[in-house]
């Protein structure tokens, strides 16, 4: 589904990621964890198609296509969606607008007919219930004014309803509390399905007790320094990142 | 015709020639009012950007070209207004086609107990006494050459009295139609509200072209509050991007009364938005919220003053410009606060959005504070779409040109929300969706 190679992304004159190899296939689940400053949202960015990085070196090939020269849009419209680390405020913009807009440039694109206002306020509802999102920030502007953790149920509830077929969530548990991770954590174990990918990065072995991940990854410095299963997880909570470095040096 | 004074000399002949057919010629003090008006025409002469108050605005293009002041007949049918309604806005409703009354295609209907709805040549010619308070002498700013010139034909608009407590029981909607069949017509409404104690009115001026031919709208509006009086005033600008309109709107304010202005400024190539407020009484508070849209090469200037001569007075700006193209947008925003004004709130905030590189903004607060025990703020930016919102929109699948009309629309949105009557907001918000649409892709979704 996702192939990616020998990936170089600078931002300006610096270099921050210098070499990632990764292959996601159809129903996997691959957590990307690592150090502060690693990589790991400038990875997200360039998969979801954000201005200002310039690739240097490497390929993504996205179900068998060039991905890196599609606009965000046409990124969506195939399928990806990215959970923000931070998702924006945008005032003015009223969330379920916004959705409705999206979901039917997107059921546009792939040529299948758009929802009208009933069927998607009705889906929407249904999909706000099942993550727990208040309904009445439905209605309110996208993300203005939602606490830090309503933001992310924000995501997760947009994924929800965007079905996509590969998620990259950025840290997307960070700032919940215990119930809205086990909820955030039912909402992509829905999403689960043969046909589907999710990459999660995050910091917290936590959120993957309730999402049981098939690869674990670790990037440090802009690079994969380690990749292996669950267990992997376990041992970076009990270790941290050091002994990959010293492991590294010998 | 080619120095300003001659331009000037042939606006006073026209207006000399045409005095005995105005309305209401033979009063005394309504003819020694429009001989004075047109003497301080002829020597303020338009303005030029060497006057601070005209600094960003240069209305030398008036000074080459003339529009006339005498009227003909106009046939405008029902037809042709309809489209200018707001469907499901229970109103009276007066329209002026160049400036003058059409009374086949207004319809004011039945009127509580003390109000007087009527157009100002009617009110000239039935009850010239009582307007001369506030048309004579005092009720107009002399040095101003637009007001000088609206004063010296002083031929129609609307006059709208309220007695003390009464209430207009419908908005009233003034329709202010230019057009122009074979020459350039100048359109000098002049409008007069008096809301005497406790009384309330809700007020949408509207100001459309009915062809293509430049028109020079000059509307000159005075507004009366006294304690406690309410008014709700909506302004739709749309006139066509080969027309001028220059307007100014005075108000003055008593005691806990209060002055409700909403703005939407889409037409002309050149607007000018006056809107000067006195706030003379204790509790007196006035709301200010514009919204101005530029394309192509238009100018459109929101000038506004506000003076807190009493103690314990509020004023709230919010303008917010939205410029394409290489239009340019002035906010100049005057506060001054008496030096017995104490405890008075003024607050103002002024928004711009770029939308290319060749528009331009510019804003200038001018605060003048004189006592101490005040809180005013000001607050002004001028930027564009900002990424991060763009690319959020984006990633969600929305193509670029819907996000950023999104965007657009977003930015506009407090001020839209702000407006009391949703028939009104409604309406002014689909207009802007259909200027969206023409340059982003709105039209799709909507
Ligand atoms: N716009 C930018 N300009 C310059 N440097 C940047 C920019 N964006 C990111 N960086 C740098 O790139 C590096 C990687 O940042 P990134 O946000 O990808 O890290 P991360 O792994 O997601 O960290 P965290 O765990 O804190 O979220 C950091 O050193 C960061 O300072
Ligand atoms: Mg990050």
């Amino acid at each position: 589904m996702l192939e990616i190679s020998n990936l170089h992304v600078s931002i300006g004159d610096q270099t921050i990621l210098k070499g990632i190899d990764l292959t996601v296939k159809p129903g996997e689940v691959h957590a990307i964890m690592g150090p502060n400053g690693s990589g790991k949202s400038t990875l997200s960015h360039v998969l979801a198609g954000r201005e200002g990085y310039e690739v240097i070196e490497g390929s993504v090939r996205y179900e068998g296509k060039d991905l890196l020269g599609l606009s965000p849009e046409a990124r969506a419209h195939a399928g990806i969606f990215l959970g923000f680390q931070y998702p924006v405020e945008i005032p003015g913009v009223n969330n379920m607008y916004f959705l409705k807009a999206a979901i039917n440039a997107r059921r546009k694109a792939n040529g299948l007919k758009e929802l009208d206002a009933f069927d998607f306020i009705q889906m929407a509802k249904k999909k706000a219930g099942l993550v727990g999102l208040d309904e009445s920030l439905l209605q309110r502007a996208v993300n203005e004014g939602f606490s830090g953790g309503e933001k992310k149920r924000n995501e997760i509830f947009q994924m929800a309803v965007l079905e996509p077929q590969l998620a990259i969530l950025d840290e997307t548990d960070s700032g919940l509390d215990i119930d809205a991770l086990r909820i955030v954590a039912e909402g992509v174990n829905a999403l689960r399905d043969p046909e589907r990918a999710v990459i999660l990065v995050t910091h917290y072995q936590r959120l993957l007790d309730y999402i049981v991940p098939d690869y674990v990854h670790v990037l440090s410095d802009g690079r994969i320094v380690r990749s292996g299963g669950r267990e992997l997880a376990l041992t970076l909570e009990e270790k941290g990142y050091g002994w990959l470095k010293e492991a590294a040096a010998t | 015709m080619n120095t300003a004074a001659d331009m000037v000399a042939r606006y006073c002949a026209e207006l000399a020639s045409i005095a005995p057919t105005l309305p209401a010629a033979e009063v005394p003090w309504i003819q020694q009012t429009r001989n004075k008006a047109r003497d301080d025409f002829a020597r303020l002469g338009f303005p030029t950007r060497l006057q601070e108050a005209w600094h960003y605005t240069n209305v030398g293009a008036l000074q080459r070209r003339f529009f006339a002041l005498e009227s003909t007949d106009f046939s405008v049918g029902q037809s042709t207004i309809e489209p200018l309604l707001y469907p499901g806005l229970d109103c009276h409703r007066l329209v002026f086609v160049n400036g003058v009354h059409a009374p086949e295609l207004s319809a004011i209907g039945a009127l509580p107990k003390g109000v007087e709805l009527e157009n100002l040549a009617t009110a000239l010619t039935r009850t010239p006494e009582q307007l001369e308070p506030f048309l004579g002498a005092r009720g107009q700013q002399t040095e101003h050459a637009f007001n000088a010139l609206n004063t010296a034909l002083l031929r129609d608009g609307v006059c709208l009295r309220l007695a003390p407590n009464t209430r207009l029981d419908k908005p009233l909607h003034l329709l202010f139609l230019s057009t122009g069949e074979a020459r350039e017509n100048c359109a000098q409404p002049r409008n007069l509200i008096l809301a005497a104690a406790g009384s309330q009115a809700v007020v949408l001026e509207s100001y459309h072209s009915l062809d293509e031919a430049a028109c020079l709208t000059n509307s000159c509006s005075e507004v009366i509050l006294e304690a406690d009086a309410k008014l709700q005033h909506y302004k739709l600008q749309e006139e066509n991007h080969q027309s001028y309109h220059i307007s100014s709107l005075q108000v003055q304010q008593a005691r806990d009364s209060h002055f409700e202005s909403h703005l939407l400024s889409l037409g002309a190539t050149l607007a000018r938005h006056e809107l000067n407020v006195d706030l003379n009484g204790e509790g007196a508070r006035c709301d200010l919220n514009g919204l101005y849209l530029g394309n192509d090469r238009q100018h459109v200037d929101c000038h506004t003053e506000i003076r807190h001569m009493q103690a314990g007075a509020d004023s709230r700006q919010n303008y917010k410009g939205i410029l394409d193209g290489r239009a340019r947008g002035v906010f100049n925003g005057r506060v001054y606060v008496h030096p017995q004004a104490q405890q008075s709130n003024a607050e103002q905030s002024n928004h711009n959005l770029l939308l290319s590189a060749n528009a331009e903004a510019d804003t200038k607060p001018e605060l003048e504070i004189y006592a101490d025990d005040v809180r005013c703020s000001h607050g002004a930016t001028v930027g564009q779409l900002d990424d991060d919102m763009l690319f959020y929109l984006r990633s969600r699948g929305l193509p670029e040109d819907t996000a950023r009309g999104l965007l657009i629309l977003g930015f506009a949105r407090n001020l839209l929300e702000q407006m009391p009557l949703k028939t009104i907001s409604a309406r002014l918000e689909q207009k802007l969706i259909d200027i969206l649409s023409q340059s982003h892709g709105l039209k799709s979704l909507i």
